[in-house]
């Protein structure tokens, strides 16, 4: 059976379900148009829910120890993230580090990743997926199983495929810059008479500054816009001339906030932002396309496997893009919070008042940190289902039968391989066994055995044949 | 002088100003330029803090029966005012005409003056008093008083006379506002938003409906225009499709979002109240009741004023108190606008309000802010739950039998209101006997109110929680001036 699968884009969102389809134990090239990695460093929160992701992989050590901020901000509005969670509030890792060390750990496990590899067509024929790419030694075809798109906003595939992209076009833009050399104060979401501004001074004396003039139209943008523009943007909105300063670079993010109709096209699905373009206010962006690349890793590894049951790819869509749509609903909401004119003051007071209050607060944050993302369950299911669980180590990518007694762990073993019993104090409540999803999730809590075996075949596939028993590892990769 | 106080303009305001002055033993006189009511109501209801202070005053049973909706909204989003306490969304039905009935009937009843068919013509503010001209049927005349209120809505000749700023936001968008006759429609009563814009229809009565109509990119229109029922009819059929033309209109006006604030509610001897004070879109019943609340504040600190016992600053109270109420407002209805009239653009803000009005401390915020239930005047440090706020409506049992804390309101003087039977707190409220009631008696049924003694204004607000007579002596000068021993 061919279970390679063609990733395009080693962003973060590739390289995070590079690593997730091997530990799925299907074969994955990561193809990466540009030679090397990029040096700008565009996203660089991490939220609890993709820390303690990050945590169940194993992961968290190797980013080693990172600047932690528990406050965050609803549409400019300040409020504490913390929540019941070890990983509350934002961490602070250069999108850079955090593409280095996801691509050492999909490489460890035997991704092949391919730089200077620029697709230019994608076929999909049913049976599998042809791809061509310009590539350093001229043009090449690599043919897989399936394609899965994490090339960014502006994704070829995207739009080789023609896939249906509604939602809103740009209105509003934020010009951004790095700049060595100025002495100007730190704002914080300040919004001005003409326009709303922020200016953060590093350590290292580098000031990030952004800035949006309310009603100003969003240029047609073919290149980055010149420091130029950019100072006189600022000047205009804060009275401050920072021209004298050194740009290290500048770029816009624009509020464009578009949500692919169907993640899945056939044998070919889409993650991160090629699926869905946002504001990346407060982190969001890059946490919504890591946690897609989660979800999809191990049900497009079973896929290509074979040992996928019915319908489970497709669960990839039905989750993700309720959550997308939830997530770019409050990118919308936030935008406009931070960057329409005099007109939405009236709500942010608002707002202002209700936030503070824990119930608010809590929702909001929720919302940011990813960490109230509950899958559907069914109308029979144990309401615990599709919440997530904390603090489990699924390093190998397995989901996890967590149990209450040894016949539960007898019980799993004819999916030894891609399930394992685990004994841990009660989750839910004394007695019941819950099935775990390898994204951390519950797929299923109860405690009669033939509900137990019927859930872990709706998840996790039909039971491998008792021959496969002796050899629980077989498919699985090494390294982990 | 020929009367103490002229009030211009006899709408919910007006009226309800005039009556408080006379509780406070002012001469007054009110003017309005038209020749007689309109008959016509942008107004259907008022809030539950403004049925509260009717109450307060005894007015309520003029109305007849009134009936209060506990589902009420914000920003269309549809919800149960009952979950605050004494919460609810208004009395609802009620046309402005009934509302400026029964307050004229009351006002002029406790011998305030009404002159209609006077139309302000100039003012000048000449220190010790102000001088006012007007036409009238017989001519220019001219009035003289010692304060004039401009209670004269939204396009205020007084605010304009006497040079007040009005700053704010213009309008962005107009709409239609109408009482539509044997068109048939279909009640939506909390408006119903569709691709082109928001229609609510309400039956006032057979074959009456009333109807108001925004339709997306409507601009904000001239306001000296008149605004014609075919105008109504062909905006209604572009968003809901119905035709309504076979019908007819009992009138036909339009509105806009236009938000606007006066910067001050004093210039020296002229004040402003209602909407004279504050435009805004309608929402809740807010104005009415904004204008009405205005005037209980006012009214009792004008008459202390007049009649020499009012303790210095007590009349700019008014714009200290009065003022951040109405920036409220202001902010709760434009809010309430882009919530419930934004296009599809503003969908995400709907959906995020509607998950967070899921909350009942949520709904109670916003409920408080509609009702006007919340509203706390800053009256200084204590902890006590009820400092600066409302006594809310409670039975009380005294001495002298049953009464409540809306009777004991309803001369419009101050109330000490003793619930601990506190000799030492009555003998210092003794020294008021002409401005503060003193009553001792405990709540019937579960106690609201707490311990102690409480300091009741005549406008219903707490000014004082306690049981420290020197501290009671120090809120009563603060409020009520001198005791008569001293000051007399």
């Amino acid at each position: 059976m061919d279970t390679r699968i063609v990733v395009v884009g080693a962003g973060p969102v590739g390289l995070m379900l590079a690593g997730e389809l091997r530990l799925g134990g299907a074969e994955v090239i990561v193809l990466e148009r540009r030679e090397r990695p990029t040096t700008e460093s565009r996203a660089s929160t991490l939220h609890a829910r993709t820390m303690e992701i990050l945590a169940s992989r194993g992961l968290r050590a190797m980013f080693g120890d990172l600047p932690h901020e528990p406050r965050g901000h609803f549409g400019g509005i300040p409020m504490d993230l913390t929540l019941p969670s070890r990983f509350s509030g934002q961490w602070k890792v250069p999108q850079t580090r955090t593409e280095e060390l996801l691509g050492r750990w999909a490489v460890d496990l035997g991704a092949d990743v391919r730089r200077g590899w620029a697709v230019r067509a994608v076929t999909d024929d049913g049976g599998q997926v042809t791809v061509e790419a310009d590539t350093p030694t001229g043009v090449r075809t690599v043919r897989a199983a399936y394609l899965v798109a994490c090339d960014g906003q502006d994704s070829t595939v995207r739009k080789l495929t023609g896939a249906e992209f509604p939602g809103w076009p740009a209105t509003r833009e934020l010009l951004r810059a790095d700049v060595r050399g100025l002495d100007i104060r730190n704002r914080r979401f300040e919004r001005l008479d003409r326009g709303m501004a922020v200016a953060a001074r590093n350590p290292q004396g580098v000031t990030r500054v952004m800035v949006h003039e309310y009603g100003r139209e969003v240029p047609d943008r073919s290149a980055e816009p010149d420091f130029a523009e950019v100072s006189d943007v600022w000047k205009r909105v804060t009275g401050e001339d920072i021209s004298a300063g050194e740009p290290i670079w500048v770029n816009t993010f624009d509020d464009a906030n578009q949500q692919l109709t169907s993640y899945r096209h056939g044998r070919v699905l889409f993650a991160g932002d090629a699926a869905h373009v946002q504001m990346p206010i407060g982190g969001q962006a890059l946490n919504l396309g890591l946690q897609d690349a989660v979800n999809l890793g191990w049900k497009l590894a079973a896929q290509a496997r074979g040992t996928a049951p019915e319908g489970l790819l497709d669960t990839y869509h039905d989750e993700r893009h309720a959550v997308g749509r939830r997530v770019l609903a409050n990118i919308r909401t936030q935008a406009k919070l931070l960057l329409d004119d005099a007109s939405v003051e009236p709500v942010r007071a608002l707002l202002a008042e209700l936030v503070p209050a824990e119930h608010n607060r809590a929702l909001l944050a929720g919302m940011i940190s990813g960490l109230d993302v509950r899958y559907p369950g069914g109308p029979e299911d144990h309401p615990a289902v599709g919440t997530r669980v904390i603090d489990l180590d699924q390093r190998d990518g397995q989901g996890l039968l967590a149990v209450p007694g040894r016949s539960f762990a007898r019980l799993a073993r004819p999916w030894a391989g891609r399930v394992r019993p685990v004994s841990t104090p009660p989750l839910i409540a004394h007695g019941d066994a819950v099935l775990i999803r390898p994204d951390g999730h519950i797929a299923w809590v109860g405690s009669a055995p033939h509900r137990a075996r019927a859930a872990l075949t709706r998840w996790f596939g039909p039971p491998a044949a008792m021959a496969d028993n002796d050899n629980p590892e077989k498919g699985h990769p090494s390294g982990h | 002088m020929d009367t103490e106080v002229i009030i211009v303009g006899a709408g919910p305001t007006g009226l309800m100003l005039a009556g408080e002055l006379r509780l406070g033993g002012v001469e007054v006189v009110v003017v309005d330029k038209l020749a007689a009511p309109t008959g016509q109501s942008r107004g259907l209801g008022f809030t539950a803090r403004t049925m509260e202070t009717f109450d307060q005053r005894g007015i309520l049973p003029l109305f007849g029966p009134l009936e209060t909706s506990p589902m009420g909204h914000f920003g269309g989003i549809q919800f149960d005012y009952s979950v605050l306490e004494d919460g609810h969304f208004g009395a609802r039905g009620i046309p402005q005409s009934q509302t400026e009935a029964v307050l004229e009937q009351w006002a002029t009843g406790k011998g305030a003056q009404l002159r209609r068919s006077w139309e302000l013509l100039g003012l000048v503010d000449e220190g010790d008093g102000v001088r006012a001209t007007f036409t009238t049927p017989d001519g220019e005349r001219e009035l003289r008083a010692a304060f004039l209120v401009g209670c004269d809505g939204g396009q205020s000749t007084v605010r304009r006379l006497a040079g007040f700023e009005f700053p704010g936001t213009p309008a962005t968008r107009g709409m239609y506002l109408a009482d539509v006759v044997g068109c048939g429609l279909k009640p939506r009563f909390l408006g119903e938003k569709l691709q082109g814009g928001m229609v609510m229809a309400a039956p006032l009565g057979p074959q009456v409906d009333r109807i108001i109509v925004c339709e997306h990119g409507t601009p904000a229109g001239d306001r000296g225009q008149e605004t014609t029922f075919e105008e109504v009819a062909d905006a209604w059929e572009r968003i809901t499709g119905e035709s309504i033309r076979h019908g007819s209109a009992d009138w036909v006006s339009s509105f806009t979002d236009a938000t606007r604030q006066a910067s001050e509610y004093r210039r020296g001897r002229v004040l402003l109240a209602g909407d004279a004070a504050h435009i805004h879109l309608p929402a809740g019943g807010q104005g009415l009741s904004t204008g009405v609340l205005d005037a209980v504040n006012l009214g009792w600190k004008l008459a202390a004023t007049v009649r020499g016992w009012a303790p210095e600053g007590l009349l700019d109270t008014y714009h200290a108190e009065r003022h951040p109420a109405g920036v409220r407002l202001l902010m709760n209805t434009r809010a309430q606008g882009m919530i419930f009239l934004g296009g599809e653009e503003a969908d995400p803000l709907r959906e995020l309000f509607t998950e967070l009005i899921a909350n009942d401390d949520n709904k109670r915020h916003l409920a408080g802010i509609v009702s006007g239930l919340d509203i706390r005047y800053d009256l200084g440090d204590g902890d006590h739950p009820l400092l600066g706020r409302r006594i809310p409506p409670r039975r009380l049992t005294t001495a002298d039998g049953e009464t409540s804390t809306q009777e004991l309101l309803h001369d419009g003087k101050g109330v000490l209101l003793d619930l601990t039977d506190d000799p030492g707190v009555r003998a210092v409220a003794a020294g008021w006997p002409d401005r503060v009631i003193v009553a001792t008696g405990r709540e019937s049924g579960t106690s609201s109110l707490g311990g102690g003694a409480l300091l009741v204004r005549p406008d219903g607000y707490v000014a004082w929680a306690g049981d420290e007579p020197k501290d009671l002596d120090v809120e009563l000068r603060r409020w009520f001036g001198n005791p008569v021993d001293v000051g007399s």
